[in-house]
């Protein structure tokens, strides 16, 4: 386009982006900051923002289809899961991925793509455990007496049980019921080889089993295993705890203290306390996630943070104090939190607006080097259960159970074939597409000049054909969407065919301008980018905007 | 698409000024609405130019003009907006018929019906032919007249292009260019000098090839304008 007649353009760059800065303050923003983004995240390797993968119900057995619905009738909530490598005797290892849903326990099958209810019924009512129906299952993988680990399962509302990895057959075999533990209150965690968890009774009691055999201790007169919170501070009752190697952090609703020191008898004297907030806890113990020296969790008031040692930073709900104030805030006990190791990304499902179960999830990222607020993932309806799991080869995938009996599983972002989803797939199979958004800081921020807004120019990242749209918002007026198609013209390497495709490349970048109207002037201009189409991929590298100063008017909104 | 369509034009003129395929600029209601109005004003300046220098070359095939008046006034009617029609340059009318006799134009104070007057209807404002001292003229086979028909708004790709003739829509994105490019504060000024260059390239073609016409009509003339020497 030719310039302007007599005018100085400016060039507004915004990109490459490292998080995203929900703050609804024009002046702030900055180049390496997303105002928003949804179901997209930055690419850990590329420097891109790319859509995350698609998901489809679990037990299609075929591929496609509708998927299988566990549970029973009245009782469809997926309760938890997990995968779960035992090491067997001659020292190959089994991986069981477990799926309990309403009252049932399952194991689930990655070539077959099926389910089988290993334990039944019968099973647990041969070995007197009872397993509610409806709460959420918490997993821990402790240590026993037979050398090798087992699966502690617990359900919050009964004494939890143990399970070896076998098949029931009707007499409860691999079960084993842990008569001496109380009901534990949320997820249980280890220390120092021992079963740990918060009483579900005295929720200022934190109980454990023995090293290496969760079957005795606790309250037992011969051990009396038991730290009894004090409370002398915060006498509210526990709602979580984690271990780590360093030190066992227990969290209430506003504060939180970590305890250091060997894990035996003498612990309840010995161990030494530190406080870590007195004014941060947590509402869901499910919220609480480990990485490299580093907790994450959502706080009682629905906050993200972290916490290194005893130092709690809040500096990703500073990034998503907009997103945050829209959940459902009196649901926050539901939260579930997950370390989605291949895309680099923890997530937090989360009630959204109205929401009783999970509708939305939060995501958290390390790409940059600090964590940070990448945004928010939807389009999934409610769910209630979140979880990682090990397919076959045993590489990470992420699952969300709903409540009505379906998991699904993501697809891969790192590799080809038929682990690769980018649509969302309903429980009977359909496709629909992902809508994903990302809408750069705002430009030219201003505290009284006007500019006209000229034109955008974008730089996409075309894994697959895209049809992209663009549109704006000014302090005046918002645009109509402007769309326009991108054949993507890379393909990955290993799957390319000579002479037919761009070899080597797994990316190509496409560059694409958008012209922008008589609307789009004003003290500052807020793009957006979005992309809704089955079958098709989405990325984004970075954006600039053409503009030149037209006025500064006393009235200037 | 087909050529000079008017898809073809827009998409002719969105080159000519080098804009985004993805662009609202000309847009304010439904996709390139404005663009679609530039086009139709190039169309309409260019038909007008050349009622001005070769009306000929745009002329409409006899049409009969009606009366209401029994005779008063005979009216050119109505687009099909609904708007009323208002001949463009010279008109050709002849009486009694579409092989009937020439009329020519004439004055208000001429005391015969045998010129026209070309003004409007009293009542309802629409350009009529008329005879002199509010005389009454009426014919057995009617009055047919061949004149430019000033062309309909394009409102969208579906629209049809009438300037007549065809080449001279190959000037409507040159037109409609300088009219976007005003809209954007760009400088007009490159679409206006091509638009000037082949606007009189093609004039000079049409000039060339409609030199006389008419002029068989007059007195003391010839249509065959290399024997009459002077034009």
């Amino acid at each position: 386009m030719q310039p302007l007649k007599g005018r100085q353009t400016d060039v507004l760059i915004s990109g490459p982006w490292s998080m995203v800065n929900d703050a609804v303050d024009s002046t702030t923003a900055n180049t390496s900051t997303l105002y928003a983004a949804q179901n997209m995240y930055p690419d850990p390797q590329l420097g891109s923002w790319v859509g995350r993968p698609g998901s489809r119900p679990m037990g299609q057995t075929g591929g496609a289809g509708p998927g299988t619905q566990l549970g029973q009738s009245g009782h469809r909530r997926v309760q938890g899961s997990i995968t779960w490598t035992k090491r067997n005797t001659n020292g190959t290892v089994t991986r069981y991925t477990v799926v309990v849903c309403g009252g049932k326990f399952y194991t689930y099958d990655w070539s077959l793509d099926t389910y089988t209810e290993v334990e039944t019924a019968a099973d647990f009512t041969a070995k007197s455990i009872t397993l509610d129906k409806d709460s959420r299952v918490f997993f821990t993988v402790c240590g026993t007496q037979t050398g090798f680990a087992q699966l502690h399962v617990s359900d919050g509302v009964n004494v939890p049980f143990l399970w070896d990895g076998s098949t029931g057959g009707g007499t409860g075999a691999g079960l084993t019921k842990l008569t001496n533990s109380p009901v534990l209150y949320g997820q249980p965690w280890m220390y120092y080889a021992k079963v740990m968890g918060t009483m579900n009774a005295n929720r200022g009691r934190t109980v454990w089993g023995e090293e290496n055999d969760p079957t005795v201790g606790y309250l037992m007169p011969a051990y009396n295993n038991v730290w009894q919170d004090p409370g002398a501070q915060d006498a509210n009752p526990l709602y979580g705890g984690i271990g780590t190697n360093d030190a066992i952090y227990l969290y209430r609703n506003r504060s939180t203290v970590s305890i250091t020191g060997r894990l035996d008898t003498q612990f309840s004297t010995t161990g030494v306390r530190a406080d870590v907030s007195n004014t941060v806890g947590v509402a869901s113990s499910a919220s609480l996630v480990f990485h490299e020296g580093t907790i994450f969790f959502q706080d009682a008031d629905g906050r993200l943070r972290y916490q290194a040692g005893n130092t709690v930073n809040d500096t990703l709900w500073r990034e998503s104090r907009q997103t945050t104030n829209t959940l459902n805030l009196g649901q926050l006990q539901v939260v579930q939190a997950v370390d989605y190791v291949p895309a680099g990304v923890i997530l937090f499902g989360v009630p959204g607006p109205d929401q009783s179960d999970m509708s939305l999830l939060m995501a958290v990222s390390m790409t940059s080097g600090a964590p940070h607020f990448v945004g928010t993932w939807s389009g999934f309806g409610t769910f209630s259960c979140l979880a990682m799991a090990l397919d076959q080869d045993g590489v990470p995938v992420l699952l969300r159970g709903d409540t009505n009996g379906y998991v699904y599983r993501f697809g891969d972002p790192n590799r080809v074939g038929s682990t690769q989803i980018w649509d969302d797939y309903s429980s009977a199979g359909v496709a629909s597409p992902i809508t994903h958004v990302l809408t750069p800081s705002y430009l030219g921020g201003n505290t009284d000049t006007e500019r006209q807004f000229l034109r955008a120019d974008a730089v996409f990242r075309a894994d697959s054909n895209m049809t992209v749209g663009a549109s704006y918002q000014t302090p005046r007026s918002t645009s109509n969407l402007l769309s326009t198609t991108i054949m993507g013209t890379g393909t990955l390497y290993g799957e390319a065919l000579y002479g037919e495709f761009t070899y080597g490349g797994g990316t190509t970048e496409v560059h694409r301008a958008f012209g922008y109207g008589r609307n789009a002037n004003g003290r500052w201009l807020l793009p957006s980018f979005t992309h809704q189409s089955v079958g098709e991929q989405f990325g984004m590298l970075a954006m600039s905007v053409d503009a030149v100063q037209v006025s500064r008017q006393p009235r200037t909104p | 698409m087909a050529l000079f369509d008017a898809s073809d034009l827009v998409t002719r003129t969105l080159n000519l000024i080098n804009r985004p395929d993805a662009d609202e600029a000309f847009t304010r209601t439904t996709t390139n609405d404005v663009l679609y109005q530039y086009v139709s004003d190039g169309q309409r300046r260019i038909c007008e130019l050349l009622a001005w220098q070769v009306p000929e070359v745009s002329y409409e095939p006899p049409t009969q003009l009606i009366s209401s008046d029994n005779g008063l006034t005979y009216g050119f009617g109505t687009d099909s907006d609904g708007n009323p029609i208002l001949p463009l340059g010279q008109i050709e009318l002849r009486g009694d018929g579409p092989k009937g006799l020439p009329i020519l134009p004439g004055n208000d104070w001429d005391d015969t019906t045998l010129v026209y007057l070309l003004d409007t209807n009293a009542s309802t404002g629409y350009p009529v032919i008329r005879w002199p001292g509010q005389r009454t003229r009426t014919f057995a086979n009617g009055l047919w007249c061949r004149y430019v028909k000033p062309t309909l708004q394009i409102t969208s790709s579906s629209s049809p292009v009438t300037l007549k003739p065809f080449l001279c829509r190959e000037l409507i994105p040159y037109q409609a260019a300088v009219s976007c490019a005003t809209q954007l504060d760009m400088d007009p000024g490159p679409y206006q000098s091509q638009f000037d260059a082949r606007w009189y390239e093609i004039l000079a073609i049409l000039k060339t090839q409609k030199h006389g016409a008419g002029l068989a009509a007059f007195p003391n003339t010839s249509g065959v304008w290399w024997k009459r020497g002077v034009y």
